[in-house]
């Protein structure tokens, strides 16, 4: 189609006055740019190769580090339990008392892991420093201060100790022994 | 295409000598100031010459180069303050400055007050002489659009440069 005659005259105007500055790009000062944005290139690809790399490593040693815990033991998430205070190498650690706790390991919100006795009460339990407990897929482990798996939830355990307090059913401070004597069969 | 590909500098100067000025011209008309349209046309051909593998067409070369020269003006003209006219931005060589500045500075504000994406389909379709649709693909939008901004634009123009004629006169007869 067409244009009209205003059209045709703005598109002559609109022409003239672009075309009027009448400086086109050099080939020096383009070779110029592309040199500069050469550089600049390579110097971001070998800055991001570095960040790169550094990100796959810290990647990396934190997924080793949730994945495998210390000791080899099995990964999962830890549930907090009370543990008693370390010794330092001065102090002399009191005699373990020579009482006996008889129950079923068994998960808790509270305390992490408790002992339900027989009874039915269930005992708070403050284990000796360094215990931790975790959760995997197959249920809590509780783990001794070298990272060994030492019970299951479920197992039928005996912990050597005694009562931490007065007062009705003061937690048990456990020391000495802790045997499985039934496995959980699950 | 090849020698370009190559890497081959004489290959640039040509193309340089072939759309330098079209690239220029169409850069000057989206962001209206001399040293922004420099820079938009020398980072066109700093794009093309690291980018040129990417053209997978040859003979779409002046329409790749218009592309980017579009992309890069509007990005810039997104920047920009808006300058007051200077002289070197309105002087035409070889014409009548009176009249020339009269003219050219009406045509001048009414350009810039064109949006920007109206602008580049203007200065696509009049400074670089591209039909409506290959406006629209260089521009990635669609047939109608630039239609309609093509129509919008003339429209514009035409009311702007109407009033600048009869505001003119009046001083004129003031005077």
């Amino acid at each position: 189609m067409r244009e009209d005659p205003f059209e045709e005259r703005i598109r002559e105007a609109i022409r003239s006055d672009a075309f009027s500055h009448d400086s086109p790009p050099t080939a020096e000062r383009v070779q110029l740019r592309i040199q500069s944005a050469t550089r600049s290139t390579r110097r971001w690809r070998a800055v991001w190769s570095l960040v790169s790399t550094a990100a796959i490593v810290l990647i990396a040693i934190g997924a080793l580090a949730i994945l495998r815990p210390s000791n080899g033991a099995p990964s999962g998430s830890e549930v907090a339990v009370r543990t008693q205070a370390p010794f330092s190498d001065s102090e002399t650690p009191p005699p373990c008392p020579a009482g006996e706790l008889r129950g079923q390991l068994v998960a808790d919100e509270v305390e992490g892991v408790i002992i339900l006795e027989e009874s039915g009460l269930r005992r708070a339990v403050i284990w000796p420093h360094g215990y931790v407990a975790r959760l995997n897929a197959g249920g809590l482990e509780l783990l001794d201060e070298r990272g060994q798996v030492v019970a299951h939830e479920g197992d039928q355990i005996v912990i050597g100790g005694g009562e931490s307090g007065e007062g009705p059913d003061p937690p048990w401070l456990a020391c000495g022994r802790l045997d499985v004597v039934e496995a959980s069969s699950e | 295409m090849d020698r370009l590909r190559a890497g081959d500098t004489t290959a640039l100067d040509e193309l340089l000598g072939l759309f330098g000025r079209e690239v220029k011209a169409v850069a000057y008309t989206i962001v209206r100031n001399e040293a922004d349209a420099d820079d938009v046309a020398e980072d066109t051909f700093v794009t093309a010459w690291l980018k040129i593998a990417s053209l997978r067409e040859p003979y779409a070369l002046r329409a790749w180069l218009l592309k980017i020269t579009s992309r890069l003006a509007l990005r810039r003209r997104a920047r920009q303050h808006e300058r007051t006219l200077s002289a070197a931005d309105l002087s035409a060589p070889g014409t009548d400055q009176t009249t020339a500045i009269v003219d050219r500075a009406a045509l001048d504000v009414a350009l810039r007050s064109l949006p920007a994406g109206m602008r580049a389909a203007v200065a696509l379709h009049y400074v670089a002489d591209l039909t409506v649709d290959e406006v629209a693909q260089t521009l990635g939008r669609s047939r109608n659009t630039v239609k309609s901004q093509l129509r919008r634009a003339l429209q514009h123009l035409r009311e702007s440069l109407a009033e600048e004629s009869a505001a003119t006169r009046d001083a004129e007869v003031v005077q």
